[in-house]
C-alpha cells in the first residue's frame, strides 16, 4: 500500500521568549472563497490575540492525514503553531478542514476545547468567485468536468455542518453568513468576539471597512443558462441548510423564481 | 539502442509527460452508429446514470441478455454524452443528435448506462430534456465500499499515489443524497429504479426481473451460466483505507445514508455494512 504525502507545511516555528505553546483557541474551518481572510484579520487586530508572524492563516495541518491519522507528535507540532504570550488567544483559519471527512474528529483531539468559525456565503457567488476553480483545474489535473463538480461539491454545506457537529458540540461552533457581515461588520464581529470569550466591544484600531483578497483572481463569466443552473441545482440543498440553522437568512442568498 | 528507438521512447516519454501535466481529455461519444434497415431512431428507452464501482457493467451486459433490448453494432455501453455539457450550449441539435445514437427495431428497447452522469450537477435535467420518456437506472452500493473499489481502481490505472484530491473525489461520490434529489428533481419517482449492488450479487436472477419488469419487458429466464461471469472484477491488489480513516468515511456516510433511506422508499440499508456498523439497519 502506497503511504500518502504528509501535509506540505513548514515545520513549526520558534516561539519568542515568555510565549507558550498551546492547542489553538479558535479554528475558522469553512469556507474557502467566502470572506475568511477578511474576517481572519479582523480577529487577528483584536489586542487580545497573538498570532506567530512565521505561522499562515491557513496552517493546513490535516489536509494530509487521512490515512495515519494523528499522533502525540503530531497533536505537539500542531501546538507549536499556536505560541501566544499569556493571556491572548490564538488560532488559525484554513477554509478546506470542513470538506474533508477526516478532519473534524482529528481537529476535535488535537484542540478539544477549541471554538470553531464557519463563514458561509451564497454558494453561486462562491462557485462564482472563480480561485477554487482555477485552483482545481490545476491540482486535480483533471478535465472542466471535474472542477466543476469539485466547485460545487464545496458549495452543499448542509453535510459538512453535520459532519462538523458530529465531532464538535453545536455551542462550540459558530455558523456567521458573508452577507451579513458586509451588511453589518461591527455587530457581526461583536458576535464572532463574544463567542470567543473576547471583549465583545471593538477597539478603535480595528478597520471594519478593508476587505483582504478581494478580487484576486478572475472571477469566473456565467452564462445565464449555468448561473440558472447553479441557483436551481443550489435551492434545495440551500433549504435544508436553513433547516439545520434557524438564523441563516436566506433571502440574501439567489433564489428560484 | 539505435537512434530510431531512441527517439520512438522519447517521444513517448514526452507525450506520458504531457498527458500528466495537461490531465486526461473528457471523453468524447464515438460517432453515432449507422441505423440498420427497417430500424428507427429515437431518444433512449433508459439511460443508467450511476453510481461508478457499483456493477453496472455487470448489469448493463445482463440487460442485453433480453431478446427485447439492443444495441446498434459498435455501440458503448458509456457515451458519455453529456461529459462537456456544463461548459458548452446544450440545444435542439444536442437533442437531436443524443437519440441518433439509438436505433431500435419494431418493439425493441434500447438505452446506455454512463456511470458517470450521476455526479455531474448539470446532466440529470439536461437527460431529462434530451430524453423525456426514459426510464432511469441507478445501482447503488455501500459507500464505504464504493470507495474502497474507486480507489483500488485508480490505483490500479495510474502510477501515481493517491492525492488530497483523489481521496476527497472518491469520498464526494458515495455522497448519494444530493445526487439522488437531482435525478429526482428531473424524473418523476415512478421512472427512477434504484437497485442495490449487494442485493444484485445475493440474487441476481430476482433483481433481473425487477429490472425488466420495470423496464416494461416481458419476463425470460436466463441459464444459470448468464449469470456466472462478472463483468470487470478486480483482480490487482485492493485498496484498504486505514482504520482511521475507516471510522472518518463512516461518520461522514452515516447522515447521508439516513437521508437517502428517506428519498428511497424501499432501499434497504441493512445489505450495507456501513449503515449497520453506524446503527441505521
Amino acid at each position: 500500500m502506497q503511504a500518502p504525502p504528509r501535509s506540505q507545511h513548514p515545520a513549526p516555528p520558534e516561539p519568542p521568549a515568555g510565549w507558550v505553546a498551546a492547542a489553538p483557541d479558535y479554528v475558522g474551518v469553512g469556507t474557502a472563497r467566502s470572506g475568511t481572510s477578511w474576517w481572519d484579520s479582523l480577529i487577528s487586530a483584536h489586542p487580545l490575540v497573538a498570532r506567530l508572524p512565521e505561522t499562515p492563516k491557513e496552517v493546513h495541518f490535516f489536509d494530509g492525514l487521512w490515512e495515519h491519522g494523528l499522533s502525540d507528535a503530531d497533536i505537539e507540532r500542531y501546538h507549536a503553531y499556536f505560541a501566544r504570550p499569556e493571556g491572548s488567544l490564538s488560532g488559525e483559519w484554513t477554509p478546506g478542514y470542513m470538506v474533508d471527512a477526516w478532519t473534524p474528529a482529528l481537529l476535535r483531539r488535537a484542540a478539544p476545547d477549541a471554538r470553531l468559525l464557519v463563514l458561509l456565503r451564497d454558494p453561486v457567488e462562491r462557485f462564482r468567485s472563480g480561485r477554487t476553480l482555477a485552483e482545481n483545474r490545476f491540482t486535480v489535473g483533471s478535465t472542466a468536468r471535474a472542477a466543476a463538480n469539485a466547485a460545487f461539491n464545496r458549495g452543499i454545506y448542509a453535510d459538512q455542518l453535520l459532519r462538523l457537529w458530529q465531532a464538535f458540540p453545536r455551542e462550540q461552533v459558530l455558523v456567521l453568513q458573508y452577507e451579513q457581515c458586509v451588511r453589518d461588520p461591527r455587530a457581526q464581529l461583536e458576535r464572532t468576539f463574544a463567542f470567543m470569550g473576547l471583549a465583545a466591544d471593538i477597539p478603535d484600531t480595528i478597520e471594519l471597512g478593508i476587505r483582504v483578497n478581494e478580487s484576486r483572481g478572475p472571477k469566473v463569466k456565467l452564462s445565464p443558462w449555468q448561473e440558472d443552473q447553479l441557483v436551481r441545482r443550489y435551492a434545495v440543498e440551500n433549504e435544508r441548510l436553513a433547516t439545520l440553522l434557524p438564523e441563516l437568512d436566506l433571502t440574501l442568498w439567489r433564489r428560484t423564481g | 539502442m539505435t537512434l530510431r528507438s531512441r527517439a520512438r521512447r522519447m517521444l513517448v516519454r514526452g507525450s506520458r509527460t504531457w498527458y500528466r501535466w495537461r490531465g486526461p481529455r473528457p471523453m468524447r461519444p464515438p460517432d453515432p452508429p449507422e441505423c440498420p434497415p427497417g430500424w428507427q431512431v429515437g431518444p433512449p428507452d433508459y439511460v443508467g446514470l450511476g453510481a461508478q464501482k457499483a456493477g453496472t457493467s455487470w448489469w448493463n451486459a445482463l440487460l442485453h441478455k433480453h431478446p427485447a433490448v439492443h444495441r446498434a453494432g459498435g455501440q458503448p455501453k458509456e457515451l458519455h454524452f453529456f461529459d462537456r455539457s456544463w461548459e458548452e450550449p446544450f440545444g435542439e441539435a444536442e437533442v437531436a443528435h443524443y437519440a441518433r445514437y439509438f436505433p431500435r427495431p419494431d418493439g425493441g428497447v434500447t438505452g446506455e448506462w454512463t456511470p458517470g452522469y450521476l455526479i455531474d450537477f448539470w446532466t440529470p435535467e439536461l437527460l431529462a430534456r434530451a430524453a423525456p420518456e426514459a426510464r432511469v437506472l441507478l445501482l447503488l452500493r455501500d459507500p464505504v465500499e464504493r470507495f474502497r473499489s474507486g480507489l483500488t481502481h485508480q490505483l490500479a490505472t495510474s502510477r501515481k499515489t493517491l492525492t488530497h484530491r483523489d481521496i476527497q473525489g472518491a469520498f464526494q461520490r458515495g455522497l448519494y443524497a444530493p445526487q439522488l434529489r437531482r435525478v429526482l428533481a428531473a424524473f418523476p419517482a415512478e421512472r427512477v429504479f434504484v437497485g442495490q449492488y449487494e442485493a444484485c450479487r445475493a440474487d441476481p436472477r430476482a433483481q433481473l426481473g425487477r429490472t425488466f419488469a420495470f423496464l416494461g419487458l416481458e419476463p425470460v429466464e436466463l441459464g444459470d451460466d448468464a449469470f456466472r461471469s462478472e463483468v470487470n472484477p478486480t483482480t490487482r491488489q485492493k485498496y484498504e483505507p486505514s482504520t482511521a480513516l475507516r471510522a472518518a468515511l463512516l461518520a461522514g456516510y452515516a447522515p447521508d445514508m439516513e437521508q437517502l433511506s428517506d428519498l428511497i422508499g424501499d432501499l434497504d440499508l441493512s445489505l450495507w455494512p456501513s449503515a449497520r456498523e453506524v446503527g441505521l439497519a
